[in-house]
């Protein structure tokens, strides 16, 4: 019997390790950071000053996060010995008398050795999801098929991939990524022209050498898109199709346009053009400068720009405070319906029943919500 | 005595043989000057040298004997301008095609838009002349188009989200169309004709839409547990 209940914790242990493997090739976890960083002294010279580098050092705690951190090489490393393998040869070695301190030591070492930390890979998370939003814009965008062009190719390139921004995937032969694509679910029937054309309508860059072609996906590109999209919805919600017009020309312009020139390219009256700017205008979506010029006939001008960058953090503010908001409004509902919350099942009948099937709905269309507003947060916060 | 010599013989004076007194005569060939451009009422005092009266009453008189007309100039509609039947107004001064009566023609750009709209939809991809084309053929106009003017409608359209331009890559539904060449197709998902773009994650919730979100704190007068648009969002849902 206890050597059955021995084989079933060793199966388990088994499976616990095989497991573990699986989520560290996955790399889903890592080893975690050095406890005792060590960082190298400022520089100083002669007169004791600190000496001032040309390049400006990060501050502190960056610099220890830096030297904490695992070499890329080891992050991964699962050291695949076995512990009974071990333990067999060290009663199978002679132990020589004069060897006894030293081996001690060495015994010591290689525990100290085998004392791996190891902690969730938050960044391998981030990145998968970043992948996976780029991949559902493109097939919100352009279609299933180029989705799966797509995520054939950041299958492809993660290993390369490195820190969690990478702006760009590696360059990759239109082989390897034919044989991703028909390995995923739809991808079967894909012909190596559907492949190339759909490789052309993501914008790929492309690289030809000789018989080979290579491509490469601007990922930080796509990000964009799905953040300038977000904002636009926003516009859209707020200040009505017109202003969304506004907004996505100034978008696409990326520079100074003045008012006339945004009413004659949008359809939109000058009256309602000047009207939108100013709303816009009022509550931070654009910047305005007013020129003013003596020669033209016309000497007041008002020229109209989005600063993409401080926007972002406007909205990525808001949507924390919405985040907090749909939080708040959660336990409320809870709290307005605690007593029907309590009651056992068989005793929800009539009002009691309707106000707890309320108050089930309203709290899955809000937590719902919640985790789509996290998602465009992350887009903003991570990506 | 016949009535035609009395006629002459009433005449008042100054007057010439289409019955125009001389201030009449003076504004009439100030406004003609113009062309299609037309002429403001204080340009023409000023050309004319008559005083605001004479030259109200001349304005009037000419209107009256169908000599010439009012015209909304798009650049500035508070000034009255002033055209010789002659001549219609120059795009300068109506704004072009896409403007009736100093307005913009909202119905006129909305149809040209779904008529592109439907030749994309037809075509899959085409071509800024592809759609050219395809309105001239059509014969709905009542103008023939410029490329400008369907440049406008295409750019418009994109901005709308209800089409996409793209570069000819040459291959596919591109095969007909030299690469790099800019086309247009009909964007996938919702544009705002079809009821807006896709709605983000911040959009979908009041909060998206709040014009007091800045205001909004978790125990003040206006926060999430007392917000009526949070109320009537969620009272809706069922």
């Amino acid at each position: 019997m206890i050597a059955g209940y021995a084989d079933i914790e060793g199966s388990s242990e088994n499976v616990g390790r095989e497991s573990f493997t699986k989520l560290v090739n996955a790399r889903f976890v890592e080893h975690c950071p050095a406890p005792d960083p060590h960082l190298e002294p400022p520089v100083v010279d002669e007169k004791g000053k600190k000496k001032k580098t040309q390049v400006e050092e990060p501050p502190l705690d960056q610099r220890v996060l830096a030297a904490a951190a695992p070499m890329e090489s080891m992050r991964f490393f699962l050291e695949m010995d076995d512990h009974s393998e071990e333990k067999g040869n060290e009663t199978t070695t002679s132990v020589r008398s004069g060897q006894k301190r030293k081996q001690d030591e060495g015994e010591l070492d290689a525990d100290k050795k085998k004392e791996v930390l190891w902690r969730v890979n938050v960044e391998e998370f981030l990145r998968r999801l970043r992948h996976k939003a780029c991949i559902a814009h493109v097939k919100s965008k352009i279609n299933e098929e180029a989705a799966i062009v797509l995520s054939a190719m950041l299958e492809l390139s993660k290993q390369s991939e490195s820190g969690l921004k990478a702006e760009k995937s590696e360059y990759l032969s239109i082989n390897a990524i034919y044989d991703e694509v028909i390995k995923k679910e739809g991808g079967l029937g894909m012909d190596f022209e559907r492949v190339r054309s759909l490789l052309d309508q993501l914008g790929c860059e492309t690289l030809s050498t000789g018989m080979d072609e290579s491509y490469c996906i601007d990922i930080k590109e796509i990000i964009e898109l799905s953040q300038n999209e977000e904002v636009e919805s926003l516009v859209m919600r707020r200040y009505g199709p017109e202003a969304y017009r506004i907004y996505r020309l100034l978008s696409k312009a990326g520079r100074l346009m003045e008012t006339e020139k945004i009413s004659d390219s949008t359809f939109v009256e000058k009256k309602a053009t000047i009207a939108i700017l100013y709303k816009l205008w009022k509550d931070d979506f654009l910047q305005m400068e007013h020129v003013k010029t003596s020669t033209a006939k016309q000497s007041d001008f008002r020229l109209w720009t989005i600063n993409k960058e401080q926007l972002q953090k406007q909205v990525l503010n808001e949507m924390y405070h919405a985040a907090l908001n749909l939080k708040l409004r959660i336990a409320h509902e809870k709290d307005q319906a605690k007593e029907v919350i309590k009651l056992p099942k068989d005793k929800l009948v009539g009002e009691s029943n309707t106000k707890y099937v309320r108050w089930a709905n309203v709290t899955r269309i809000l937590e719902s919500c919640l985790m789509d507003l996290d998602d465009a947060i992350m887009l903003f916060h991570h990506f | 005595m016949s009535r035609s010599n009395a006629n002459l013989k009433r005449r008042r004076p100054g007057t010439d043989e289409s019955g125009l007194i001389d201030s009449e005569r003076a504004v009439l060939n100030s406004i003609k000057s113009k062309g299609n451009m037309g002429i403001w009422t204080r340009d023409i005092k000023l050309e004319t040298n008559l005083t605001d009266p004479v030259v109200s009453k001349s304005v009037k008189s000419l209107m009256a004997k169908n000599l010439i007309k009012e015209v909304v100039n798009i650049q500035n509609k508070g000034k009255k301008h002033y055209m010789s039947v002659e001549f219609e107004p120059s795009k300068e001064i109506s704004g072009g095609e896409w403007y009736s009566n100093g307005a913009l023609d909202k119905e006129l750009i909305k149809a040209v838009q779904d008529m592109c709209l439907r030749f994309l939809r037809a075509q899959k991809v085409t071509t800024i002349e592809g759609v050219h084309n395809d309105l001239k053929k059509s014969r709905v106009l009542t103008f023939e188009p410029s490329r400008e003017q369907v440049v406008d409608i295409l750019n418009s359209m994109v901005l709308d989200n209800n089409i996409i331009e793209v570069k000819s890559s040459g291959l596919g539904d591109y095969h007909s169309i030299p690469i790099g060449t800019v086309c247009y197709r009909v964007a996938s998902g919702a544009g705002v004709a079809k009821g807006g773009p896709k709605k983000g994650g911040f959009a979908s919730i009041p909060c998206g839409a709040c014009p007091r979100i800045s205001v909004c704190t978790p125990d003040g007068p206006i926060s999430p547990a007392t917000c009526v648009y949070y109320t009537k969002w969620l009272n809706v849902e069922f």
